[in-house]
């Protein structure tokens, strides 16, 4: 009987997938939910309710099959981004432990712009607060549970315009977005929708875009809106998804004297930045302390040997690495400048963590490389390049760019000549490279031509005492200028 | 150490310094900016004497904050969820940071009261909403949390020695007629360790706990790091931002559930019908946004009061402005109205005002 059951499914599922649109909506609206037509089951012709085979198939079977029918028919409307204007519905995360039930706090309000990782509720259950961050960025379009109000899991909890702009120029936030963008795989779809075709939210907060020629109060109707494409778009990985370098530079770059200006709010990474310079420079007492040291053997060991290092640790010999472990060789020498005060106490450290500066399409990194005391130059080759592709792929974790005990920074790749970088919390000091130069310098008595680079060690004079600073520069310029004095120990 | 060991680090933070705000914002910098999938961290702190309430409670409701204004009593809102508790120099609190799936409140929980037990014999034990008491009947321990996308955190208190008359009187809200759905507290019974067992002291409690959490920690007591911090901005860069907006009155009382306050009276009148009247005011974010009045008062009355109330609107509930308002009403009415008018205007006000401050 159950199999007679199976095939009379299979074979009306696979008439079913193959008709078009209105026969299912009339098949579907002469089927009840709850079938009565036993009919159709064949032989086993039952007014029997509680017949097994009856209720096999009207709880099993065309319902299963109604339902399946209308997965099949709505399932692709709802996840794939061909509309523009998509309102997703967000629902309640899973709670902790073996709650049920919660009840929602808002953070935000409808018409409020929404970023990635905003967090727009907490759902407070027994003593714990569940942040809600957002998938998506987007204006919220409608709150659907009362603030206060108990929800379940999975209960729908507000509706949120994806990829949408709350009265701002939407290519300003399509630059400040796209590089905070992270992985997410829905995201890849929306991406290009929300970035290619920019729209402006219709009523409350509609200001009326910048340069929009119809001046006045929120529009009434829709704006126009590009038909949905008829295929998918092509998903793009965030990787691929070309990076405007800094949005600032497209568009302040272009200084045409028309009087105008415009302001952009600064992200969080620059913020973040702005707010640890002015911690360092507030609490350190920054001191800066020149050398300058002769490339001449070092770019001579380079050339020398850059291709069979090239060939044996498939990467290239930079200047970084020669600089990393003098530095670190100098810190063991004057372990002070390895140290930092952390409120009344001098918090010495046994290990060489070096950060590095590094330009990133978000901004100035800091990765740190660990154990430097340990490493080689290839070591440490290595571990930079994996790290400054860590940094333009916009990978680099936390755990990256945390800890370390030195900086270095290097501003000669730009062209700078001399400058006094700033010490990067919670740190003691910094050294600043700069650019190699030839220059006219005395050697001997005479008059040569050689490859000048100016160093600067900025330093916390409360901890380090001139002599130390100076020291240890020194130090790193002889280490650079030969090389041997590391195998020696000198 | 070196960083790049493959266990767990275990790190309990004591902080130096006793200002909840500045505390606070400590436990939420660690939280938001720390990275806990190669560490558990527990911090240890005190505070000089404050009410802590849950982030989405009413003040008003659950502080007696009159009270608490004159006896120097800070209030804070706290980021997690819950109720409202005491602090002084006598309450431990603790703060267990981990990563999210992780989050164990019970283990954690059993942990305090495993060394209460062993090294002080006090009969602790959790109970089932996740309180710490003592004979099953009189709690030492109030707990909330906060669980976010990769970190979470639990802290709870200990009531080593707090004075209770303080705690008496800032926790008795007088707060009638609050119609909220705000978080409210469930007030419980407590106790003070002290009481039970004599000579239990904070400080020693704060290096035992220290100690002993490498027992929670299954591999080498080497491992964890005991550190004494005062919280600043060098190490924890934003720090006092956070920690002022904590301060702010914008914060505290700012970011109260919506909640109205509705009152109704009856003065019986002698041959007539009894004279009646019905407040309904609406605080939101803590400014009063409007208040409805019905009653069956002489209507120059009704209307006086509509008016005292219109000057209510958009005013910082319980603000010096707010009573300032009502003084200047208070002074203009009872010598102005007509005789018949005097009584029932005296009588309006007072309901009035009996409403605002919610007294019984």
């Amino acid at each position: 009987m159950l199999a007679r059951n199976a095939c009379n499914l299979a074979s009306r599922k696979s008439v079913i997938s193959g008709l078009s649109a209105s026969p299912i909506r009339s098949y579907l609206q002469q089927v009840p939910a709850r079938c009565l037509s036993v009919g159709r089951v064949g032989k086993a012709n039952t007014t029997d309710r509680t017949s097994p085979l009856y209720r096999t198939h009207s709880s099993a079977g065309i319902c299963v099959e109604r339902r399946a029918v209308l997965r099949f028919f709505y399932r692709p409307l709802r996840t794939t981004a061909f509309l523009n204007d998509e309102i997703r519905t967000i629902n309640t995360p899973p709670f902790a432990d073996s709650i049920s039930e919660g009840d929602v706090r808002w953070h935000k309000a409808v018409g409020d712009q929404i970023k990635e990782d905003d967090i727009v509720c907490e759902i407070e259950t027994d003593k714990t607060a569940v942040p809600c961050p957002s998938q998506v960025s987007g204006v919220i379009e409608e709150l659907l549970v009362k603030d206060g109000e108990k929800v379940t899991k999975g209960a729908a909890l507000y509706k949120i315009r994806v990829g949408a702009t709350s009265g701002k120029a939407a290519d300003k936030l399509k630059d400040k977005a796209e590089p905070e963008k992270k992985e997410a795989k829905e995201e890849k779809k929306e991406k290009p929708s929300g970035e290619e075709k920019p729209k402006r939210a219709e009523g409350e907060k509609a200001k009326g875009g910048e340069g929009d020629a119809q001046s006045g109060p929120i529009p009434t109707k829709k704006p126009n809106v590009p038909a949905p494409p008829k295929e998918p778009l092509k998903s793009k990985p965030t990787s691929s998804v070309p990076v405007t370098p800094a949005a600032s530079q497209s568009k302040a770059g272009a200084i045409s004297g028309s009087r105008s200006e415009h302001r952009e709010k600064m992200n969080r990474m620059r913020l973040r930045i702005a707010e640890r310079l002015k911690e360092a420079q507030n609490t350190a007492a920054m001191l800066t302390t020149f050398n300058e040291v002769d490339m001449s053997n070092i770019i001579e060991m380079r050339n020398k040997y850059k291709d069979a290092f090239m060939k044996k640790h498939g990467v290239k010999l930079g200047f970084m690495s020669p600089f990393i472990k003098a530095a670190a060789y100098a810190l063991q020498d004057q372990p002070v400048v390895n140290a930092v005060i952390d409120g009344t106490d001098i918090l010495h450290r046994d290990y060489i963590d070096i950060s590095v500066a590094v330009a990133s399409p978000k901004g100035l990194v800091v990765p740190v490389i660990r154990n430097v005391e340990d490493m080689s130059y290839a070591d440490i080759e290595l571990t930079l390049e994996a790290l400054s592709g860590k940094a333009r792929d916009g990978t680099l974790a936390i755990e990256d760019m945390t800890g370390g005990t030195f900086t270095i920074s290097n501003g000669g790749v730009f062209g700078s000549l001399f400058g006094t970088p700033i010490i990067n919390p919670p740190q003691s000091a910094i050294l600043g490279m700069h650019a190699t130069n030839d220059r006219p310098v005395a050697v001997n008595g005479q008059v040569v031509i050689r490859p000048m680079m100016y160093v600067a060690l900025t330093y916390d004079h409360r901890l380090i005492d001139g002599r130390e600073a100076v020291t240890f520069l020194k130090k790193i310029k002889q280490v650079i200028e030969d090389p041997r004095l590391l195998l020696l120990d000198l | 150490m070196a960083t790049g060991s493959m266990s767990k680090q275990w790190r309990v933070l004591i902080s130096k310094s006793r200002d909840v705000y500045l505390n606070l914002a400590w436990e939420d910098w660690l939280y938001r900016r720390e990275n806990f999938i190669n560490q558990n961290m527990l911090l240890l702190w005190r505070n000089d004497p404050c009410v802590v309430i849950g982030r989405y409670q009413n003040p008003w409701k659950e502080v007696n904050v009159s009270s608490a204004k004159m006896l120097g009593i800070s209030i804070a809102r706290r980021f997690s969820g819950g109720g409202t508790v005491y602090h002084d120099l006598g309450n431990v609190n603790f703060t267990f940071l981990t990563e999210r799936s992780l989050y164990n409140r019970r283990k954690n929980l059993e942990f305090i009261v495993d060394l209460l037990r062993k090294d002080y014999n006090v009969p602790a034990t959790v109970n089932k909403r996740d309180d710490i008491v003592v004979n099953n009947s009189l709690k030492i321990s109030g707990t909330a949390a906060k669980l976010g996308r990769t970190t979470a955190y639990h802290h709870c208190t200990l009531l080593v020695s707090v004075i209770k008359d303080q705690l008496h009187a800032v926790l008795s809200a007088k707060n009638k007629g609050i119609r909220t759905n705000a978080t409210e507290s469930l007030p419980s019974p407590t106790v003070n360790l002290a009481e039970i067992v004599a000579g239990i002291e904070c400080e020693t409690l704060i290096h035992g706990y220290a100690k002993s959490f490498a027992a929670l920690n299954e591999s080498f007591v080497d491992n964890v790091m005991v550190k004494e911090v005062t919280p600043t901005n060098v190490e924890y860069p934003g720090l006092s931002t956070v920690a002022d907006d904590l301060r702010s009155t914008d914060f505290v009382f700012g970011k109260t559930p919506k909640f109205n306050i509705v009152r109704e009276y009856l003065l019986p009148n002698e041959g007539a019908d009894a004279l009646r009247l019905l407040f309904d005011i609406l605080v939101d974010k803590g400014v009063v946004q409007g208040a409805n009045i019905e009653g069956n008062l002489h209507p120059s009355v009704m209307s006086a009061l509509r008016s005292v109330c219109a000057q209510l609107d958009g005013i910082a509930y319980d603000s010096h402005l707010m009573w300032s308002v009502f003084e200047k009403s208070m002074l203009l009415s009872p010598f102005n109205e007509p005789p018949e008018g005097r009584i029932e205007m005296d009588f309006a006000l007072r309901c009035l005002l009996r409403t605002v401050t919610c007294q019984e």
